[in-house]
């Protein structure tokens, strides 16, 4: 075991510290420097939707503009509603976390995306998930209706 | 006397290292295999040290892939000290690159590659500064028996396990403040991605059960920035924290195989075993076996064939 010392060690130790220590507090997220906020919310209400076709087959949420746009990111829930940090955006769409989108903004969503996907008209269910109950996770069936054309 | 922080700079034999080394890298060309570059439209927020860079290098899928290529080979290169150092930098500036890329062709963060990518760059910063050192004790075939490994190499691993873990607990609480582990988040985000089968059954029908894990993550990360600096705190937040990835896989199969390495390298008592027995090791000066004397300078982790000084 032999000790030894030089400047130029310390000094690129020192900046590297500093670097790790200073980048997240400046730019919050900036590879491989980070702050880590990610799951940082605390959300309660999160929605599912059940599209089906006429015929009764079950299809995508996601081709009706439906995909659910969250990945538990800081800066990126309804509590901060403000777009995520990350490179790219999400295509823009309406299920987000902690929102229950009214009945007109999914329909209008819908209505949006038919033609797209190939269908005269659908069949969608609005669930919301959440805390109403105590112990388990309520799910709870908001709406249910056919969708065509405006 | 001599100054306080002299422990930083003193050196042992260097199989610490070289065990980080592989695991590290072994754990990061795993990583590297999960990197799935995407299109989409960006978004002008600077996430990385490429954000900066022209549009047509930032989100160009295939410099990924030749990232990921060139990482790996330097990879291999360095785990048998070939190129050094710079098999060494170029390793850790290639998946640095690779994951960079993939950020920013991404539509969110993914925070499993932080930890393993800082290690990397321990490691090469270690390689760069003692690369005489080592140079000359790999052609004297001593390399091993040598003391080439500083001791800020794990003081360093150690302060990012306490750094990344300790702000990821206290953005939570910045964030949201004692209202995170309020149970409901976890149980929805089980719903949305939770694998399915017992655990998942079990969190969603308890609200007690998805608050209890909630708080046993927050106080794994928030206590890891103090505990990570004492060396008696160390094996608890290291058992914490390795928790907290064993139930991140079981619940919802996110695998963060990096950081647990790193973890483990870290908080666990493996630098102190493996230094202390290593010291007890004697050069031998055995004559060398058939076979390239290159590649048994690089086996004798125990000296057999190493020239006593």
């Amino acid at each position: 075991v032999s000790p030894r010392f030089s400047r130029r060690e310390a000094g690129l130790l020192a900046a590297f510290v500093v670097l790790e220590v200073g980048a997240p507090l400046v730019f919050e997220e900036m590879y491989p420097f980070s702050r880590m906020g990610l799951f940082t919310d605390a959300p309660r209400v999160a929605v599912a939707y059940d599209v089906k076709s006429p015929e009764g087959r079950a299809l995508d949420p996601q081709d009706f503009g439906l995909g659910l746009a969250y990945v538990g990111e800081r800066g990126f829930s309804a509590r901060h509603p403000s777009p995520h940090v990350s490179g790219l955006r999400e295509p823009p769409g309406l299920h987000a976390i902690d929102v229950i989108p009214s009945e007109q903004d999914v329909v209008k969503t819908i209505q949006g995306h038919l033609s797209d996907a190939g269908v005269a008209f659908v069949d969608v269910t609005q669930w919301a998930y959440g805390s109403a109950l105590p112990g388990t996770l309520e799910r709870r069936r908001v709406f249910q209706r056919d969708v065509g054309p405006p | 006397m001599s100054p306080p922080w002299e422990w930083l700079f003193r050196r042992s034999r260097p199989h610490f290292g070289v065990i980080a080394l592989w695991a590290t890298l072994l754990a990061c060309i795993r990583l590297s295999g999960l990197l799935l570059p995407g299109q989409g439209i960006p978004s002008g927020d600077r996430l990385t040290l490429l954000s900066w860079a022209p549009a047509a290098v930032r989100l160009n899928p295939a410099l990924v892939h030749g990232a990921v290529v060139l990482f790996v080979c330097l990879a291999l290169a360095w785990m048998v000290q070939a190129l050094l150092p710079w098999s060494a930098v170029g390793a850790a500036a290639a998946f640095t690159v690779a994951v960079a890329l993939t950020q920013e062709q991404s539509f969110f963060v993914d925070h499993m590659f932080h930890l393993a990518n800082l290690a990397l760059w321990s490691l090469a910063l270690w390689y760069a500064i003692c690369r005489k050192e080592i140079g000359a004790a790999l052609a004297a075939g001593r390399f091993w028996m040598e003391p080439l490994l500083p001791g800020w190499l794990h003081a360093l691993l150690v302060f990012h396990v306490a750094w990344l873990y300790g702000l990821a607990g206290i953005s939570k609480l910045l964030d949201s403040g004692l209202d995170w582990p309020n149970g409901v988040s976890l149980q929805l985000w089980v719903l949305l991605w939770g694998k399915p089968g017992a655990v998942k059954t079990a969190i969603l029908s308890s609200r007690a059960l998805a608050q209890a894990l909630q708080w046993g993550a927050l106080s794994a990360e928030v206590s890891a920035l103090p505990l990570a600096f004492l060396r008696r705190g160390r094996i608890a937040s290291a058992l914490a924290l390795l928790g907290f990835h064993v139930g991140q896989q079981v619940i919802f199969g996110w695998w963060f195989v990096g950081n647990m390495v790193v973890i483990a390298l870290a908080l666990l008592p493996i630098h102190a075993f493996v230094c202390a027995r290593v010291e007890r090791w004697v050069p031998r000066g055995l004559p060398f076996p058939p076979g390239p004397r290159w590649l048994w300078t690089r086996l004798d982790a125990r000296g057999r064939y190493a020239v006593p000084p």
